[in-house]
């Protein structure tokens, strides 16, 4: 089925009429999320009002690898069965997670210091977080450190997917690291005891934020499919402009 | 095997003819261990507590500058090309490629890590650990070096990239290879931390060859 | 009903609270105008392209050769 999509034009008539169905219910899962977290939802008995803080964090936390695995998905895709959309996915979709990643550690920080006075906490996620950021960033760096870009999408692709199967190992051996070097007052960012009330606009937000990944991903392929055939045009205009020349 | 050992003997002696290569690679690790007490004074237990996590990351960053050329001279000069389509699987290649570069770089940077455990007054009972730890740790950093020197090859600034693909990747090895050593100055059991390491390193013998030919051979596309 | 001063104080956190949903506001934001931007900007390269070289194939589609 994915085959069909492989034709640009095809896949242009697919993310048209997709495009729709993930911005508006995106809009209004982050707009009623976005209530039911500030405006709705009960303060926590502990932390105040600074939990509010955890329905941006936690969903932001998800996506990054929510985005990352999706990436390095299309990644095995792209290098396995050569699907020509899998890698302008995979480039598309990375400063989304990055994006996701970057908010996910600062609003982490701005949780953090008037929970513990600190503006940085090497807790387990949080930091298993910032090596997933560097992962992205790797990942970027070496999509655009080749003058062809086909060769840097491809390299990138392999990254991703050596990272991929990197990440469990990265939180295992952080976590294993968080609890030998705890210091005396225990610090986790897991949050309050997630109730009825809480899980609403957290799964309202976490699921808003996907399908605004989703959405955005259509954008930006259309845009690289555009990119790759404005390239295209341009090369066929300086050969024929040589060839009459 | 045979074209294993070919393959190790080739490129052992391409890096034994360039043997300063490794020298410099082993002084940078000393130095950079030698600048902390600069900036954080010289007082033994703080440089006691230190040592682990600093000869561990220095060993790294050291390790770090020696990946740009493991394919690139192979690369520019057409031999790469040969190896991929030679006899032996480009995995092996790979594979050979990593060793020798553990046996001209990680053995030597071994062997300097005690002088800096000296340097921290690392207590006696790290020493062992230290030892072992880099036995374990520094092939897998080979064979994920490899894989990020295959990834860059041809790429723009492809050192510091390389680094900057390949350091969160090893953050595992550092933590265990580290964590065992200071398991045991203060007196935790070490072999847990030993066993994690040497898993690693079986994973990484197992997929960082097939990784490292995938990139070679989609640089060679 | 929480007056709209103590709903922008947020318990004496306000500065963290609304910096977090602002930073996500903003990143929301910014991923959606610059995404989009990129596409007009792609697709107006297209148009141009297309009308200097009108005997070339239609339809704004990725097809390359």
């Amino acid at each position: 089925m994915i085959q069909r999509f492989a034709n640009p034009a095809r896949f242009n008539r697919l993310a048209h009429t997709l495009l729709p169905w993930f911005a508006w219910p995106a809009a209004a899962l982050i707009a009623g999320g976005s209530y039911f977290a500030l405006v709705a939802s009960p303060p926590d008995y502990q932390q105040g009002e600074t939990v509010r803080i955890m329905y941006v964090h936690v969903p932001a936390a998800w996506m990054a690898l929510f985005v990352y695995s999706s990436m390095a998905l299309a990644s095995a895709v792209g290098l396995i069965w050569k699907h020509p959309l899998a890698h302008l996915s995979a480039q598309a979709a990375a400063p989304i997670g990055a994006a996701f990643t970057f908010l996910c550690l600062v609003t982490g920080s701005l949780w953090g210091k008037p929970m513990w006075g600190a503006w940085w906490v090497w807790d387990a996620r949080l930091t298993s977080v910032l090596i997933l950021f560097f992962l992205y960033l790797g990942f970027m760096a070496l999509s655009a450190a080749f003058d062809d870009p086909a060769r840097g999408e491809r390299s990138a692709a392999v990254l991703a997917l050596v990272g991929a199967i990197n990440v469990p190992i990265i939180k295992f051996s952080v976590e294993w690291w968080n609890t030998l070097h705890q210091p005396s007052s225990v610090v986790k960012m897991s949050g309050p005891a997630i109730h009825a009330s809480m899980l609403v606009p957290l799964m309202m937000m976490a699921i808003g934020f996907t399908l605004f990944f989703m959405a955005l991903l259509l954008v930006r392929m259309r845009a690289a499919l555009l990119a790759r055939r404005a390239r295209a045009l341009t090369m066929a205009g300086v050969h024929a402009a040589q060839a009459a020349g | 095997m045979n074209a294993f050992t070919i393959i190790v003997g080739r490129e052992l002696r391409l890096a034994l003819r360039q043997s300063g290569d490794s020298a410099i690679i082993v002084m940078f690790f000393v130095l950079a261990a030698v600048l902390f007490p600069f900036g954080l004074g010289p007082e033994p237990n703080l440089l006691a507590r230190m040592a682990p996590g600093v000869v561990w990351v220095t060993a790294l960053l050291a390790a770090m500058l020696s990946f740009e050329r493991l394919f690139l001279a192979d690369y520019e000069d057409g031999s790469l090309e040969q190896l991929a389509l030679g006899p032996a699987p480009l995995a092996l290649v790979a594979l050979a490629k990593a060793l020798a570069h553990w046996l001209t770089t990680g053995v030597p940077l071994m062997l300097a890590a005690p002088l800096i455990g000296v340097l921290y007054h690392l207590p006696e009972d790290g020493y062992a650990p230290l030892i072992v730890s880099m036995i374990l740790g520094t092939p897998t950093i080979s064979l994920i070096g490899t894989v990020g020197a295959a990834l860059t090859l041809g790429a723009r600034r492809g050192g510091v990239l390389l680094s900057l693909l390949v350091l969160p990747l090893v953050v595992p090895v550092l933590i265990f290879g580290a964590g065992a050593i200071d398991a045991a100055i203060n007196g935790f059991p070490v072999r847990p931390q030993l066993m994690v390491l040497g898993g690693i390193l079986l994973a990484a013998l197992a997929l960082c060859p097939w990784a490292s030919a995938a990139s070679v051979r989609q640089a060679l596309e | 009903m929480q007056s709209l001063a103590s709903f922008l104080n947020m318990g004496g956190h306000g500065g963290f609270v609304w910096g977090a949903w602002g930073l996500a506001a903003l990143v929301i934001g910014g991923l959606t105008w610059s995404s989009l931007r990129s596409l007009r900007a792609r697709e107006a390269e297209i148009a141009a392209l297309e009308a200097a070289s009108p005997h070339r194939r239609p339809a704004g589609d990725g097809e390359t050769s």
